[in-house]
């Protein structure tokens, strides 16, 4: 009995140790936000168009960066502090990428999720709080909210009401190849890691 | 008995899973966590102790008993990580699927093992609820980062909260009943609850083979 006991014991333990493997990637991926960097460097998916209008009122798509490596990230410009991180994460990629050879191959976008509050006079104004806007550092809202839904859809970003009128968001730096795929996700402050993710998909595409 | 339990059952997944109560609890993490699960699993626990009355249909008692309580853990342990509380709230067939696990998975074998299992046993899975929860508690209290993409900070330090106020409640009831011993049911069964007393203490006892 005991023996018997013993084995179904070993058993169970077996199926549920393979069931908390499988759901964590290997041990890998506790988190959704965890989960979903891990997918995307699997099988970087290719995202939906999205129709955009930047800090001076011009309209653009995220197809119109084409054959260039994107560093995209979210904003909404009344954002006091996540986005003032990511924020000086990226004034830090936009100063290294200006001074490399990545000028002519890599652009930077941070996409408004709060279109209606964001005109183009608020993305101006929050371009000019990081050293303005230029041919590298795109400041954008979506033109249509049922796109931005489908957009962060596909990337995996979750937006939620904070209840105090601004807004909560798993921000990172997400990593886009020339042909619009999504092939990399890293922390808000891993700018090392996306300049070198950024060189990395370009020597990978040519 | 048995309908009662049957009965308390649906009530109970009803009170889970019923739309309105469901998107109340999943609104929160700590209720989403402490609230639906065990209300999923204690459905399936008492459907999985309807059909166990009397010492007569009490099979091989012991043997599959800490199995059955181990396949709950498992299930549970699932069921909490950060990344399947996210999945459950954005995706509707991940939610289905918690649903019937925990019911059928963690539920029904809690039930099933509980009534079989020796006192010895009893005790070290309440112990271990305890320390787990208090140890679960203590790190989502302190994580720093944000755990769950659908769930403020806040709902984050909630659930730690509650996790160790309820190991506290677990870790004292289980003082007060390792102080006032077994429970003594109505004085109509006392002749049959006295008799499985006497069973149990001696199936602890007596070497198994």
């Amino acid at each position: 009995v005991i023996v018997r006991g013993a084995i179904s014991f070993v058993l169970v333990l077996l199926v549920g140790l393979s069931a908390i493997w499988y759901g964590t990637d290997g041990f890998r991926a506790f988190t959704a936000e965890g989960a979903r960097r891990l997918a995307v460097t699997r099988n970087p998916p290719l995202l939906p168009p999205i129709e955009l209008q930047d800090h001076r009122g011009e309209l653009i798509t995220l197809d119109s960066f084409k054959g260039k490596v994107i560093l995209l990230e979210f904003i909404y410009t009344r954002c006091p502090t996540l986005c003032v991180a990511l924020g000086t994460s990226f004034e830090r990629l936009h100063a290294s990428i200006r001074r490399s050879e990545l000028r002519e191959q890599a652009v930077l976008v941070s996409l408004s999720f709060d279109p209606e509050r964001d005109g183009p006079a608020d993305l101006a104004d929050y371009a000019s709080r990081f050293g303005g806007a230029d041919e590298t550092w795109h400041f954008v809202r979506p033109r249509s909210v049922g796109q931005l839904e489908t957009f962060l859809r596909a990337v995996g970003v979750i937006v939620l009401p904070d209840g105090a009128g601004g807004f909560v968001h798993n921000a990172a730096i997400h990593v886009i190849d020339r042909e619009g795929r999504l092939c990399g996700i890293v922390g808000t402050d891993a700018v090392n890691e996306a300049i070198v993710l950024a060189r990395r998909t370009l020597r990978g595409q040519g | 008995m048995r309908r009662d339990r049957i009965l308390t059952a649906l009530v109970l997944l009803l009170a889970a899973i019923a739309p309105p109560l469901a998107s109340r609890w999943k609104s929160g993490l700590a209720t989403h966590v402490l609230v639906q699960l065990p209300l999923l699993v204690a459905a399936g626990a008492l459907l999985g102790a309807a059909g166990q009355q009397g010492p007569a249909q009490r099979h091989e008692p012991t043997t599959h008993g800490a199995s059955t309580i181990l396949l709950t853990f498992s299930c549970l342990a699932f069921w909490m990580l950060p990344r399947w509380i996210d999945a459950a709230v954005s995706d509707q067939r991940v939610d289905a699927a918690k649903i019937v696990s925990l019911v059928v998975l963690a539920g029904l074998p809690l039930g099933w093992g509980w009534i079989r299992i020796g006192a010895v046993i009893r005790a070290f899975v309440w112990a271990n609820a305890a320390s787990m929860l208090a140890a679960l508690g203590l790190l989502y209290l302190g994580f720093p980062e944000r755990l769950c993409s659908n769930y403020l900070v806040g709902e984050q330090v909630a659930l730690g909260r509650t996790m160790i106020l309820v190991a506290v409640f677990l870790v004292a009831a289980g003082l007060v009943r390792a102080l006032t011993g077994p429970r003594r049911r109505s004085s109509s069964s006392s002749a049959k609850v006295s008799n499985t007393q006497v069973r149990s203490r001696e199936e602890l006892t007596s070497p198994q083979t």
